[in-house]
């Protein structure tokens, strides 16, 4: 596996290292998340979240490539950062001025460069650069990519992608642990009559916000670098993040409620690493597993 | 493996099964508060408007105006005028505030924009199709959008208000 041992291979073509990259982990989400986005921006306010999707993707390969540069590593087109930039514009509403859709992709990368822990960032950088934008700049979400703008077979659509693209990076009982969690909350929440008046179980399970929490189960919550690596883990850091999101959402109500649950996942998993062993600052072993989907 | 993969497809089931159960239970307050895609669309100005489908600001906001007036089947026959210029209004409600800019040019309602936006539901639910009826219409009694009754009525007050504003 270690690269500096292999044999002179001969030169791979494109082709090759095109096929060999859409089938790791990054390769499903990027192509999943560019698949959704171009879906989505053919609602009615599409073609400005697809101009956000653009500057966040070049936003993001331009500062990757620069952080490469200073660090003096190899200067690579950083796959992860347009997974990251991609589930920021995804996010972001449309009607957001472009620089809060930069600013957030900026902040979400350098979390990512910094908040890390060897070399696995600590928090999920897209969920840590859209909380930054909603809270210095009141930044809107739309979650459109989710479907959340578009007629209901298109949530179906969103569901098949997110099924097949958690199974094949090995999360989808992470993703139906804290889809399980977060119903389950909500439907106490609606059996106590637990909640605001402006932020209603009933809300929680209609659109947008049932878009939002499937898109964040599949497309954010199954993030590897920030995510455990073994089932039961991932259940738990699933149920605590569904739980969480659930107390935020009957508590504060807003619309950041999934993502803060997210970030407390994520101190979860962090804490079991830290308890189980002390980061290593080793060479990055060419496997789908270490393979980061909005890391890297 | 076929046993994992039967836990599996038992698991995303039992989880559907909750979505279902969930989503029929909480029924009757979703129709109460407006969110299914059922709920009708109200402040049709060619309809007969009644007080709770008209995208009327709220009595609760003080001086707007009552939602029960019967001007609603000719909205531009007020024959207001409007002074030129930029105006502001805001609106808001248990979903949250929004605050709107609006542009009047040669007596006319010219352009309409959201300056700041903190509602329970995107933005985009609503804009720019709301702002543009306003425009087409020459008036704050737009139709309500569908899915977002309450971001609809406080885009009509905070449109309400900057045009009490631009009364001449």
């Amino acid at each position: 596996m270690n690269r500096s041992q292999a044999a002179p291979a001969p030169k791979k073509s494109t082709l090759t290292a095109f096929k060999r990259f859409i089938k790791t982990p990054k390769g499903y989400a990027l192509g999943a998340l560019i698949f959704l986005t171009l879906l989505g921006s053919t609602s009615p306010q599409g073609h400005m979240g697809i101009q956000h999707a653009v500057a966040a993707v070049i936003t993001a390969a331009v500062f990757d490539a620069a952080v490469a540069k200073v660090l003096s590593r190899r200067i690579t087109f950083s796959t992860g950062g347009v997974i990251t930039g991609l589930i920021v514009a995804d996010v972001l509403s449309g009607l957001d001025p472009l620089y809060v859709v930069v600013a957030a992709t900026l902040m979400a990368l350098a979390s990512k460069h910094l908040l890390k822990r060897g070399r696995k960032p600590i928090f999920n950088p897209a969920a840590v650069g859209l909380l930054a934008v909603i809270g210095i700049f009141g930044a809107a979400e739309s979650w459109w990519a989710g479907m959340s703008l578009m007629p209901l077979w298109y949530l179906a659509l969103m569901l098949a992608v997110g099924i097949f693209v958690s199974v094949r990076v090995k999360k989808y009982p992470q993703t139906l642990a804290f889809m399980g969690t977060y119903l389950l909350g909500v439907l106490a929440m609606a059996y106590f009559h637990l909640g605001l008046a402006s932020a209603t179980p009933a809300d929680a399970l209609r659109e947008p916000f049932i878009n939002s929490a499937l898109f964040l189960g599949f497309f954010m919550l199954t993030d590897p670098p920030t995510s455990p690596g073994t089932t039961p883990a991932q259940v738990v850091f699933a149920v605590i993040t569904g739980m969480v999101s659930v107390g935020m959402f009957m508590v504060f109500g807003g619309l950041t409620y999934l993502l803060v649950g997210l970030l407390a996942g994520n101190v979860f998993s962090a804490a079991l690493a830290w308890t189980k062993a002390p980061a290593k600052r080793t060479p990055k072993l060419d496997t789908p597993e270490s393979a980061s989907v909005s890391g890297a | 493996m076929a046993a994992s993969t039967k836990l599996l497809a038992l698991c995303t089931a039992a989880v559907g099964a909750v979505y279902a159960g969930g989503y029929v239970y909480t029924q009757p307050s979703a129709q109460a508060s407006g969110v299914t895609p059922q709920s009708s669309v109200g402040g049709n100005p060619s309809s007969s408007p009644s007080p709770s489908s008209s995208p009327t600001p709220s009595s609760s906001s003080g001086s707007a105006p009552s939602s029960s007036s019967g001007s609603a089947s000719s909205p531009a026959a007020a024959k207001v005028t409007y002074r030129d210029g930029t105006y502001t209004g805001s609106g808001s409600n248990v979903y949250g505030t929004l605050s709107v800019k609006l542009t009047v040019s040669g007596g006319k309602i010219s352009s309409v924009k959201i300056t700041s936006y903190n509602m329970h539901y995107p933005s985009s639910f609503i804009y720019p199709q709301i702002a543009h009826e306003v425009i087409q219409m020459q008036t704050y009694r737009v139709y309500n959008i569908t899915g977002a009754t309450a971001s609809s009525y406080n885009f009509a007050e905070a449109v309400y208000y900057a045009l009490q504003k631009a009364k001449a």
